[in-house]
């Protein structure tokens, strides 16, 4: 009973599921997608997850029919490719639309954890910043005298000469190459 | 057909039961995970079996799936959300706790992955001055984070010594005033160190990490000194000189140098040949790092870049050599992005790696201020500006630090790097795992959002996970694993004993 009523299923779907129009010339293959039986969401995504290997552009009417043409990036593309193209593109449709379902069933869920988790106690307190920022007397003096420290060490360090570069290695890509 | 995978066909989905999760066909068995980073590995039927809502309570399966939450009924929201905290710790904006300043853009050596945009050594106009160094100090402490890790990056840090001590020198005494916790570190290509340099950063604490790629043909190759000559006998010289010195001297308490190799073509040959030059040199782990096509890398491309398949193959084929060393007893030698992977998969933490982050860990984990002042999102978004694009900058030193918080592109960046804004992410088993880069994808896909289903990013993170849930399936990895994982420590974990200001001291391994 439950095998014919599943027969039953997968004979309506196929009967709503328009066929795919392949376009051998042109080397592309356009589906339109029921939007009442994907979702938008799902539709839009497995449009996006096939753009690696396919260029896709998208039209049709929102609410209702969205209309998906694909065009392998490889090159003009045979009838047997485009049909098993359509295949897959089927196949991720069908994943799509259960990942999103379960994705919208578990909506509440997640932003409820979310939400409780963002807030949440940190495991290990860190202590309170001091408001203090200021260094001592002494520090500062000795930050003073670093600093003059400093300053005479770079003044000598400025006076070395560069490296000798006779095949001109150190000149950078743009000076070669810009004009 | 996507990289994400696609239901099996005979699979009738009965979803009302089911919990949040994502799926993927791992070849031969399926992983299931959820946002707050529980997973499980089933086979096939199992699998159906979950997905058409056949699992009956009173099964093993059944009490695997609700402890994990997988299922909406027994959704046990406290240990979810216990979970989550401790994952996403980092989301509290706590401020950036890493700040790389670029002291000099001078150097000389001339690596062909180069993304630090350098100059040669007599371009002295490119060194961060005593005013500027002293304004970036008092920027950083005016971030939020009650602990500051202070990296001198460069070009060749080495070049601009004096503002290393300084910077060094007065970040630690205001630590000490205000409380801060304080840790110093020196990427340094080693070839310009001497003892006088040595002493003084073993006596301030401050400590190393050079870039290593291998052996000598795999590292001249890519790291070739400015004016020609090796560069690689130099690094194998100090790292070993500095350990011996960290070794006779345990009382100081000093840190072993670090080292860090950066994969190109000229590596993929020699995996392990490389984990063996670590392993001699008593190093206990080697970073398996993918090479990003940012600055000069970019324009040599074409001479020192793969593919991500390429990437991946040496990757597996030398964690594959590594675990063998660690299997065999002849080595404990561990990998470093495994580590980092197992930290959130295995123990649920986040390891501090910022671009394995959701948001990623530009401004909010780390920030890069240029030798001028100039503050940037990141290294990669400095050279970015370098190349004439400003885009990725955030700021300057004179600036309040609310204000680069707050700026466009840190929001921007926040928002792009949200994996759950992804629509190939959010619906990716991987997600709980994995980071995203704005500044990689704006350099490689015009798009600081990217266009993931081409990214070569999304495709070594994913191959990468793949790889780790693969081993993870495998006893004897699984053992070598939880070994690494009982024995690596964050860099940024403190111990509670510790007097503010002072250096904190790490455990010499």
């Amino acid at each position: 009973m439950a095998k014919a009523k599943k027969k039953a299923v997968k004979k309506a779907v196929k009967k709503t599921a328009k066929k795919p129009k392949l376009d051998a010339k042109a080397g592309t293959l356009t589906v339109d997608v029921d939007l009442k039986t994907y979702g938008l969401e799902a539709a839009l995504g497995a449009a996006y997850l096939v753009t690696d290997l396919n260029f896709v552009s998208l039209g049709g009417d929102r609410k209702k029919t969205l209309s998906v043409t694909l065009e392998p990036k490889s090159g003009k593309a045979t009838a047997a490719a485009l049909n098993k193209l359509a295949a897959q593109f089927q196949a991720e449709l069908d994943t799509a639309k259960v990942r999103w379902e379960i994705s919208r069933n578990n909506l509440p869920v997640r932003e409820h954890v979310a939400k409780l988790a963002a807030v949440a106690k940190p495991e290990a307190q860190a202590p309170a910043r001091p408001n203090e920022t200021k260094l001592t007397d002494e520090q500062q003096s000795e930050i003073d005298r670093l600093i003059a420290e400093v300053e005479s060490e770079i003044a000598e360090m400025n006076q070395t000469k560069a490296v000798p570069d006779p095949k001109g290695i150190r000149d950078s890509w743009e000076k070669k190459n810009l004009k | 057909m996507s990289r994400l995978s696609t239901l099996p066909r005979d699979i009738e989905p009965k979803l009302s039961q089911l919990g949040a999760l994502n799926f993927r066909d791992m070849g031969g068995w399926f992983l299931i995970s959820n946002d707050w980073g529980h997973w499980l590995m089933l086979e096939p039927a199992d699998f159906k079996r979950v997905m058409s809502g056949a699992v009956k309570e009173g099964e093993p399966l059944y009490t695997e799936l609700a402890q994990r939450g997988f299922l909406r009924e027994r959704t046990d929201f406290d240990a979810l959300v216990k979970t989550e905290a401790r994952r996403t710790q980092f989301r509290r904006f706590t401020g950036p706790s890493l700040h790389m300043i670029v002291v000099t853009l001078r150097c000389n050596l001339a690596c062909h992955y180069c993304h630090s945009s350098v100059v040669d050594p007599t371009r002295t106009d490119t060194d961060m001055d005593l005013e500027t160094a002293k304004r970036t100090v008092d920027f950083i402490f005016d971030t939020p984070n009650e602990t500051i890790c202070i990296e001198f990056q460069g070009g060749e840090p080495l070049l601009n010594w004096p503002v290393v001590k300084f910077v060094t020198e007065y970040a630690q005494a205001k630590a000490k005033g205000t409380g801060r916790r304080l840790i110093v570190t020196l990427v340094s290509n080693f070839n310009l160190m001497d003892e006088e340099k040595l002493d003084w950063l073993i006596d301030h604490h401050v400590s190393i990490c050079t870039s290593l790629d291998g052996p000598a043909v795999v590292h001249e190759a890519n790291r070739p000194r400015l004016g020609g000559g090796a560069s690689h006998a130099a690094v194998i010289k100090w790292l070993r000189y500095i350990q011996k010195r960290v070794q006779e001297q345990p009382e100081r308490g000093y840190y072993l140098p670090g080292a860090l190799m950066t994969t190109t073509r000229a590596s993929l040959a020699h995996g392990p040949e490389i984990v063996d030059v670590y392993d001699s040199l008593g190093m206990d782990q080697v970073f398996l790092r993918p090479l990003s096509p940012i600055g000069y890398a970019k324009r040599v491309w074409h001479d020192i870049g793969y593919s991500p398949a390429e990437f991946l193959k040496f990757y597996e084929d030398t964690l594959d050599y590594i675990v063998d060393l660690n299997t065999s007893g002849k080595s404990t030698i561990m990998e470093r992005f495994s580590t980092v992977l197992l930290t959130k998969i295995v123990k649920g933490e986040d390891p501090g790696f910022m671009d394995l982050r959701s948001p990623a860990g530009a401004v909010l984990g780390c920030i890069a201020y240029n030798y001028d002042g100039n503050i940037f999102v990141s290294d990669e978004g400095r050279m970015v500006a370098h190349q004439g694009d400003p885009v990725f900058k955030v700021g300057h030193v004179r600036d309040p630090w609310e204000s680069v918080a707050s700026h466009p592109t840190t929001r921007a960046l926040a928002l792009a790097s949200t994996m759950d804004s992804q629509p190939q992410c959010m619906h990716c088993a991987h997600k709980p795992f994995c980071g995203f880069d704005p500044v990689f994808h704006y350099e490689m896909q015009d798009s600081m959002t990217g266009r993931l289903p081409s990214s070569p990013w999304c495709e070594i993170r994913m191959g990468l996970l793949d790889i780790m849930f693969k081993k993870l399936r495998d006893p004897k990895t699984r053992a070598v694993f939880d070994a690494w994982l009982t024995r690596d420590e964050c860099r940024w974990a403190e111990s509670d004993a510790h007097e503010p200001g002072t250096p904190i001291q790490e455990t010499a391994a």
